[in-house]
């Protein structure tokens, strides 16, 4: 996944600076920056010059955040065909990443700063990794410890079995 | 200490779950105590399921005088995606309570005797499915087939009973009093069929799901043809049948929840004298929130009604060679269900298969039940997992819960 450049010319956007808890320093266009409710809230109140440390996020999880963005926010302010288009290849992209770790870690993010979209997508995400999977490989795909009783299960499996193809 | 799925907060996890179709959410349930529970425990789920739910079908099999008690839930998303062939499965999703044997009294004209449990399902509205008996002693309910709750509704008067048979009942539900209905059509016989000044009269009575009486209503059913048989479709607050022969003089009439009184619809201006005379190839259905049409006396049509009440905006929006998939045209009726997510049109035909017409690639795909079984009905339904007190919005209703009974008994019913 590359990063997308900068290339439209606007003068004098503002930029806010954002750290993962690993130390990795992020330069955003306030526009991007502003898709996380979190951080808007920031700038609205105008606490959001220097450097904003992101304690919960880490540098690999909050680029792709940042990323995600970035071409949305474009997308919105350009409505160029181009911009959407960027915007939407890499919200599929975002759409493939492993269950277990990398897309739980983008859902928390994404809850943690409120970025409605990504939010959206991450759950879409998920919700297609359980879609037609049984139970057992519900729980391999996400790493979930299966804390039901044999018992439980069967009685629970009984009573919907019109759910199973 | 590795983060699991299960860790994500509550309002994460609904967002997951509450997207799924209805069957992944049960499944998932399965998979640990979390997804079990995030449902009931979450008052946020329920909206969130509300607001992207799509619509599924209910089946029940056998016909009105042995109808099954088991009924059958269909996600049409699932059912018609090409790896499963065909032929559409069925699992039973909940099995119609037993309510005891029932006597009553003998009506003149038409015999009397034991009620024998012989639940026919109606129709739907908003997530909540009604069925009723269809003799002379009907009795009804109403349920959630995802709670698993249910509620008797109120019997009629005995006496007056006795002197009335019942065209018809259907579920409703009115927006401005917040209120679900149940329209009963009925009508009375002076006379036997047979003798000289035989006259029979057609009522409406309306109840309030949880009020304590069933109200005569003024207005008086628009035709005498309307019955538990005639082909309906609800249609926001709005119950609206195709009258069939032998009444011409009407094309679509319908009744409004809300203001309890009975409509017309007319036919599209252009429609010639002979396609209205000849309703055998014609049935209703909505199809994206619109009254439809489906015609296919000479040539298959859609016709959808834009505006609904305006024969101005009936647009004939599609037109079908039924003739593609076989070298010779399809006969009817065709029974318009839903749009499905891809586009195409999904369609109940001659009562007992799916067809699935794609209008981009002119195909259709037909989609059985399993030879064996005669469907009895289809109903289109919306689940919901709103509690049935919550959504009926009375205190006074006794909520009883269906009973878990072996999906896969020996005989049935």
């Amino acid at each position: 996944m590359s990063l997308s450049s900068s290339t439209d010319s606007e003068s004098e956007k503002k930029t806010i600076v954002l750290m993962s808890n690993d130390g990795v320093i992020f330069t955003v266009e306030e526009s991007a920056a502003a898709k996380s409710q979190t951080i808007n809230q920031m700038i609205e109140d105008g606490c959001s010059d220097g450097t904003i440390p992101i304690p919960n996020v880490d540098s690999k999880t909050l680029e792709m955040v940042i990323e995600h963005c970035t071409r949305h926010a474009k997308a919105e302010r350009m409505a160029e065909a181009e911009a959407k288009a960027a915007a939407e290849e890499y919200d599929a992209e975002l759409m493939k990443v492993d269950a277990k770790k990398t897309l739980f870690h983008l859902m928390m993010a994404a809850n943690y700063l409120n970025v409605h979209s990504l939010l959206q997508l991450t759950a879409l995400a998920a919700g297609n990794a359980i879609k037609g999977k049984t139970p057992d490989q519900i729980r391999d795909t996400f790493g979930i410890i299966n804390d039901l009783t044999p018992e439980e299960e069967d009685q629970i499996r009984k009573d919907n079995t019109w759910s199973y193809e | 200490m590795e983060d699991s799925l299960t860790d994500l907060p509550p309002n994460i996890l609904t967002e997951i779950l509450s997207r799924l179709p209805i069957k992944s959410i049960f499944v998932s349930k399965s998979a640990c105590k979390t997804f079990l529970d995030l449902p009931s425990s979450n008052p946020y789920f329920n909206s969130l399921y509300s607001s992207h739910a799509t619509q599924c079908l209910l089946v029940q099999f056998g016909d009105m005088y042995k109808p099954t008690r088991s009924i059958h839930l269909v996600d049409p998303e699932i059912a018609t995606s090409s790896r499963y062939g065909e032929r559409v499965k069925v699992n039973p999703m909940f099995r119609i309570p037993k309510y005891p044997v029932k006597y009553f009294r003998r009506f003149r004209a038409y015999g009397g005797g034991r009620n024998k449990n012989k639940f026919v399902l109606l129709n739907s509205c908003k997530g909540l499915v009604y069925f009723a008996e269809q003799t002379v002693c009907e009795r009804s309910f109403i349920c959630n087939p995802i709670t698993r709750e249910y509620v008797t509704v109120l019997d009629y008067d005995e006496e007056k009973n006795g002197q009335q048979l019942t065209m018809g009942l259907w579920l409703g539900f009115s927006e401005a009093e917040n209120k679900y209905k149940v329209l009963r059509i009925y009508c009375t016989a002076i006379g036997r069929p047979w003798e000289v000044g035989f006259v029979q009269e057609f009522w409406a009575q309306v109840h309030v799901v949880g009020s304590s009486s069933w109200r005569d209503i003024e207005a008086r059913p628009p035709s005498r043809y309307i019955d538990w048989d005639t082909c309906s479709v609800l249609l926001n607050e709005t119950v609206c049948w195709l009258c069939r022969y032998p009444d011409i003089s009407n094309f679509i009439v319908f009744f409004d929840f809300e203001t309890e009184k009975f409509g017309e619809i007319l036919p599209p201006p252009s429609y010639g004298v002979d396609q209205t005379l000849n309703r055998q190839s014609m049935n209703i259905g909505v199809l994206g929130g619109n009254l439809c049409v489906t015609d296919d006396t000479f040539h298959f049509d859609i016709w959808v009604m834009k505006e609904f009440g305006n024969r101005d905006s009936w647009t004939k929006e599609f037109v079908i060679d039924s003739a593609v998939h076989t070298g010779e045209p399809i006969d009817g009726p065709f029974q318009p269900l839903q749009f499905l997510k891809n586009g195409k049109i999904l369609m109940l035909w001659n009562c007992d298969n799916l067809v699935c017409y794609d209008p981009k690639e002119k195909e259709f795909r037909f989609l059985d039940f399993g030879g064996v079984r005669t469907v009895g009905k289809v109903v289109p339904y919306t689940p919901t997992f709103v509690p049935l007190k919550e959504s009926l919005m009375v205190d006074n209703l006794v909520v009883q819960n269906m009973p878990r009974e072996d999906p896969y008994p020996s005989e049935d019913p």
